[in-house]
Protein backbone atom coordinates (compact mmCIF):
# COMPACT_ATOMS: atom_id res chain seq x y z
CA UNK A 1 0.00 0.00 0.00
CA UNK A 2 2.87 2.33 1.08
CA UNK A 3 4.98 1.48 -2.36
CA UNK A 4 1.60 2.30 -3.93
CA UNK A 5 1.51 5.70 -2.86
CA UNK A 6 4.82 6.30 -2.93
CA UNK A 7 5.06 5.29 -6.62
CA UNK A 8 2.10 7.20 -7.44
CA UNK A 9 3.53 10.64 -5.97
CA UNK A 10 7.23 9.60 -7.53
CA UNK A 11 5.35 9.53 -11.45
CA UNK A 12 3.27 12.55 -10.69
CA UNK A 13 6.34 14.33 -9.39
CA UNK A 14 7.84 12.98 -12.69
CA UNK A 15 5.30 14.27 -14.67
CA UNK A 16 5.29 17.52 -13.68
CA UNK A 17 9.09 17.99 -14.02
CA UNK A 18 8.32 16.86 -17.86
CA UNK A 19 5.56 19.29 -18.55
CA UNK A 20 8.41 21.97 -16.79
CA UNK A 21 10.81 20.62 -19.44
CA UNK A 22 9.02 20.54 -22.43
CA UNK A 23 7.29 24.32 -21.37
CA UNK A 24 10.81 25.71 -20.99
CA UNK A 25 11.75 23.81 -23.91
CA UNK A 26 8.99 25.96 -26.14
CA UNK A 27 9.93 29.03 -25.05
CA UNK A 28 13.26 28.57 -25.19
CA UNK A 29 12.46 26.97 -29.09
CA UNK A 30 10.33 29.77 -29.68
CA UNK A 31 12.91 32.54 -28.99
CA UNK A 32 15.43 30.98 -30.95
CA UNK A 33 17.65 29.79 -27.91
CA UNK A 34 16.60 25.58 -27.83
CA UNK A 35 19.57 23.40 -28.06
CA UNK A 36 19.11 20.39 -30.73
CA UNK A 37 18.33 18.54 -27.71
CA UNK A 38 15.14 20.42 -26.49
CA UNK A 39 14.41 21.48 -30.29
CA UNK A 40 13.76 17.44 -30.36
CA UNK A 41 11.70 16.79 -26.92
CA UNK A 42 9.44 19.47 -27.68
CA UNK A 43 9.09 18.23 -31.67
CA UNK A 44 8.65 14.58 -30.09
CA UNK A 45 6.10 15.77 -27.82
CA UNK A 46 3.90 17.73 -30.19
CA UNK A 47 3.55 15.19 -32.65
CA UNK A 48 1.88 12.73 -30.49
CA UNK A 49 0.31 14.82 -27.21
CA UNK A 50 -2.51 16.88 -27.72
CA UNK A 51 -1.94 18.87 -24.53
CA UNK A 52 1.41 19.45 -25.47
CA UNK A 53 0.43 20.74 -29.48
CA UNK A 54 -1.92 23.33 -28.26
CA UNK A 55 0.33 24.54 -25.45
CA UNK A 56 2.71 24.88 -28.36
CA UNK A 57 0.19 26.32 -30.79
CA UNK A 58 -0.66 29.00 -27.92
CA UNK A 59 2.82 30.10 -26.99
CA UNK A 60 3.67 30.57 -31.10
CA UNK A 61 0.14 32.39 -31.41
CA UNK A 62 1.11 34.88 -28.95
CA UNK A 63 4.63 35.56 -29.99
CA UNK A 64 3.13 35.55 -33.69
CA UNK A 65 0.77 38.55 -32.24
CA UNK A 66 3.28 40.43 -30.74
CA UNK A 67 5.92 40.16 -33.59
CA UNK A 68 3.07 41.95 -35.78
CA UNK A 69 2.95 44.60 -33.67
CA UNK A 70 6.70 46.46 -34.43
CA UNK A 71 6.07 48.22 -36.83
CA UNK A 72 3.14 50.55 -35.68
CA UNK A 73 4.23 54.12 -34.54
CA UNK A 74 4.61 56.60 -36.65
CA UNK A 75 7.51 58.72 -36.27
CA UNK A 76 7.75 62.18 -35.95
CA UNK A 77 8.56 63.68 -39.39
CA UNK A 78 11.57 65.94 -37.86
CA UNK A 79 12.97 63.91 -35.22
CA UNK A 80 16.44 63.36 -37.23
CA UNK A 81 16.36 66.95 -38.34
CA UNK A 82 15.60 67.95 -34.52
CA UNK A 83 18.77 65.78 -33.22
CA UNK A 84 21.01 67.06 -35.88
CA UNK A 85 20.32 70.27 -35.07
CA UNK A 86 21.23 69.35 -31.55
CA UNK A 87 23.92 67.44 -32.61
CA UNK A 88 25.65 70.54 -34.80
CA UNK A 89 24.76 73.14 -32.03
CA UNK A 90 26.86 71.32 -29.67
CA UNK A 91 29.63 71.01 -31.57
CA UNK A 92 29.74 74.31 -33.03
CA UNK B 1 15.22 55.08 -35.70
CA UNK B 2 12.21 54.37 -36.13
CA UNK B 3 12.63 51.14 -33.49
CA UNK B 4 14.37 53.73 -30.98
CA UNK B 5 11.58 55.55 -31.46
CA UNK B 6 8.80 52.56 -31.01
CA UNK B 7 10.80 51.13 -28.04
CA UNK B 8 10.96 55.00 -26.08
CA UNK B 9 7.00 54.68 -26.84
CA UNK B 10 6.32 51.43 -25.70
CA UNK B 11 8.29 52.44 -22.67
CA UNK B 12 6.65 55.89 -21.77
CA UNK B 13 3.38 55.35 -23.51
CA UNK B 14 3.50 58.97 -25.04
CA UNK B 15 5.16 60.51 -28.05
CA UNK B 16 6.57 63.43 -26.86
CA UNK B 17 8.43 61.39 -24.17
CA UNK B 18 9.62 59.04 -27.01
CA UNK B 19 10.78 61.74 -28.84
CA UNK B 20 12.63 63.53 -26.17
CA UNK B 21 14.24 59.91 -25.12
CA UNK B 22 15.58 59.27 -28.76
CA UNK B 23 17.01 62.60 -28.44
CA UNK B 24 18.43 61.88 -25.37
CA UNK B 25 19.54 59.13 -26.43
CA UNK B 26 21.28 59.89 -29.68
CA UNK B 27 22.67 63.08 -27.44
CA UNK B 28 24.45 60.63 -25.26
CA UNK B 29 25.12 58.18 -28.29
CA UNK B 30 27.06 61.18 -29.51
CA UNK B 31 28.78 62.18 -26.23
CA UNK B 32 29.93 58.47 -25.20
CA UNK B 33 30.70 57.24 -28.40
CA UNK B 34 34.04 56.41 -27.64
CA UNK B 35 32.85 53.28 -25.12
CA UNK B 36 31.09 51.65 -28.22
CA UNK B 37 32.63 48.34 -28.57
CA UNK B 38 33.78 48.60 -32.31
CA UNK B 39 31.94 45.07 -33.68
CA UNK B 40 29.36 44.84 -31.50
CA UNK B 41 25.54 45.36 -31.81
CA UNK B 42 24.74 48.88 -32.26
CA UNK B 43 21.47 48.43 -32.19
CA UNK B 44 21.82 47.16 -28.74
CA UNK B 45 24.14 49.89 -27.42
CA UNK B 46 21.73 52.37 -28.50
CA UNK B 47 18.80 50.19 -26.94
CA UNK B 48 20.94 50.06 -23.69
CA UNK B 49 21.26 53.93 -23.58
CA UNK B 50 17.77 54.47 -24.37
CA UNK B 51 16.54 51.84 -21.39
CA UNK B 52 18.96 53.63 -19.24
CA UNK B 53 17.53 57.03 -19.51
CA UNK B 54 14.49 56.13 -19.31
CA UNK B 55 14.98 54.38 -15.98
CA UNK B 56 17.07 57.19 -14.90
CA UNK B 57 15.37 60.33 -15.75
CA UNK B 58 11.25 59.54 -16.66
CA UNK B 59 10.64 57.05 -13.84
CA UNK B 60 12.15 59.26 -11.40
CA UNK B 61 10.38 62.40 -13.23
CA UNK B 62 6.90 60.92 -13.18
CA UNK B 63 7.57 59.58 -9.30
CA UNK B 64 5.81 56.13 -10.93
CA UNK B 65 6.84 53.53 -7.78
CA UNK B 66 7.13 51.12 -10.31
CA UNK B 67 9.25 48.92 -7.84
CA UNK B 68 9.52 45.12 -8.20
CA UNK B 69 11.09 43.00 -5.92
CA UNK B 70 13.30 41.11 -8.11
CA UNK B 71 14.50 38.99 -5.25
CA UNK B 72 10.78 37.66 -4.64
CA UNK B 73 10.01 36.96 -7.94
CA UNK B 74 12.78 34.88 -8.70
CA UNK B 75 12.69 33.12 -5.36
CA UNK B 76 9.09 32.42 -6.29
CA UNK B 77 10.00 31.52 -9.97
CA UNK B 78 13.17 29.42 -8.89
CA UNK B 79 10.35 27.84 -6.06
CA UNK B 80 8.51 24.71 -6.18
CA UNK B 81 5.45 26.52 -6.04
CA UNK B 82 5.09 28.00 -9.69
CA UNK B 83 3.18 25.84 -11.81
CA UNK B 84 1.94 26.19 -15.48
CA UNK B 85 -2.58 26.02 -13.51
CA UNK B 86 -1.22 29.48 -12.12
CA UNK B 87 -1.60 30.81 -15.90
CA UNK B 88 -5.10 30.48 -16.90
CA UNK B 89 -5.63 28.10 -19.94
CA UNK B 90 -6.53 30.19 -22.68
CA UNK B 91 -7.50 28.79 -26.16
CA UNK B 92 -5.25 29.77 -29.17
CA UNK B 93 -8.45 30.77 -30.71
CA UNK B 94 -9.17 33.32 -28.34
CA UNK B 95 -5.75 34.84 -28.89
CA UNK B 96 -5.95 34.58 -32.69
CA UNK B 97 -9.10 36.58 -32.81
CA UNK B 98 -7.72 39.37 -30.44
CA UNK B 99 -6.73 42.38 -32.61
CA UNK B 100 -2.99 44.52 -32.26
CA UNK B 101 -4.95 46.87 -29.99
CA UNK B 102 -5.75 44.33 -27.52
CA UNK B 103 -2.52 42.98 -27.15
CA UNK B 104 -0.99 45.85 -26.77
CA UNK B 105 -3.36 46.64 -23.96
CA UNK B 106 -3.17 43.92 -22.07
CA UNK B 107 0.89 44.72 -22.83
CA UNK B 108 0.56 48.32 -21.82
CA UNK B 109 -0.87 47.21 -18.47
CA UNK B 110 1.78 45.46 -17.23
CA UNK B 111 4.70 46.36 -15.19
CA UNK B 112 7.44 48.81 -16.98
CA UNK B 113 10.70 45.88 -16.07
CA UNK B 114 8.29 43.33 -17.37
CA UNK B 115 6.47 44.96 -20.21
CA UNK B 116 10.60 46.01 -21.56
CA UNK B 117 11.36 42.34 -21.53
CA UNK B 118 8.83 41.11 -23.53
CA UNK B 119 9.23 44.16 -26.16
CA UNK B 120 13.32 43.08 -26.59
CA UNK B 121 12.13 39.25 -26.88
CA UNK B 122 9.38 39.08 -28.51
CA UNK B 123 8.98 42.39 -30.72
CA UNK B 124 12.75 43.64 -31.18
CA UNK B 125 13.96 40.31 -31.89
CA UNK B 126 16.84 40.40 -29.29
CA UNK B 127 18.72 37.27 -28.01
CA UNK B 128 18.58 36.69 -24.38
CA UNK B 129 22.62 37.50 -24.60
CA UNK B 130 21.73 41.05 -25.92
CA UNK B 131 18.97 41.44 -23.42
CA UNK B 132 21.05 40.82 -20.81
CA UNK B 133 23.68 43.22 -22.15
CA UNK B 134 21.13 45.97 -22.62
CA UNK B 135 19.09 45.29 -18.91
CA UNK B 136 22.12 44.58 -17.25
CA UNK B 137 21.48 41.40 -15.49
CA UNK B 138 22.51 37.68 -15.90
CA UNK B 139 20.95 35.52 -18.75
CA UNK B 140 19.02 33.28 -15.99
CA UNK B 141 17.73 36.84 -14.79
CA UNK B 142 16.39 37.45 -18.63
CA UNK B 143 14.90 34.06 -18.83
CA UNK B 144 12.81 34.08 -15.49
CA UNK B 145 11.61 37.55 -15.93
CA UNK B 146 10.81 36.72 -19.28
CA UNK B 147 8.54 34.01 -17.62
CA UNK B 148 6.73 35.91 -15.43
CA UNK B 149 6.05 38.81 -17.78
CA UNK B 150 4.54 36.71 -20.37
CA UNK B 151 2.68 34.77 -17.39
CA UNK B 152 1.35 38.66 -16.67
CA UNK B 153 0.31 39.31 -20.48
CA UNK B 154 -1.58 35.82 -20.20
CA UNK B 155 -3.57 36.63 -17.32
CA UNK B 156 -4.29 39.91 -18.96
CA UNK B 157 -5.16 38.27 -22.25
CA UNK B 158 -7.05 36.15 -20.36
CA UNK B 159 -9.62 38.93 -19.04
CA UNK B 160 -9.81 40.68 -22.83
CA UNK B 161 -10.69 36.57 -24.25
CA UNK B 162 -13.51 36.47 -21.36
CA UNK B 163 -14.57 39.37 -22.26
CA UNK B 164 -14.69 38.23 -26.03
CA UNK B 165 -16.98 35.48 -24.96
CA UNK B 166 -14.35 32.84 -24.77
CA UNK B 167 -14.40 30.39 -21.51
CA UNK B 168 -10.78 30.37 -19.82
CA UNK B 169 -9.86 27.81 -17.17
CA UNK B 170 -8.25 29.11 -14.17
Amino acid sequence: MFDFIGNWFKSKEKREDDRKRFLEAVHLMLDGEATPEQKKLVMDKISCCQFSNSKFELEKCLRDKLKSLNCCKEMPKNLDQAILEKLNSQHA
Amino acid sequence: MKSLYNFGFRLTLDEDDANDLVQDTYMKAFRFYDSFEQGTNSKAWLFRILKNSFINEYRRKAKLPGKVDYQEVESYYNSEDVDEVMTPDLRVESVQDMIGDEITRALNSIDADFRLAIILCDIEGFTYEEMAKILDIPIGTVRSRLHRARQMLKEKLADYAKGLGYKVEN
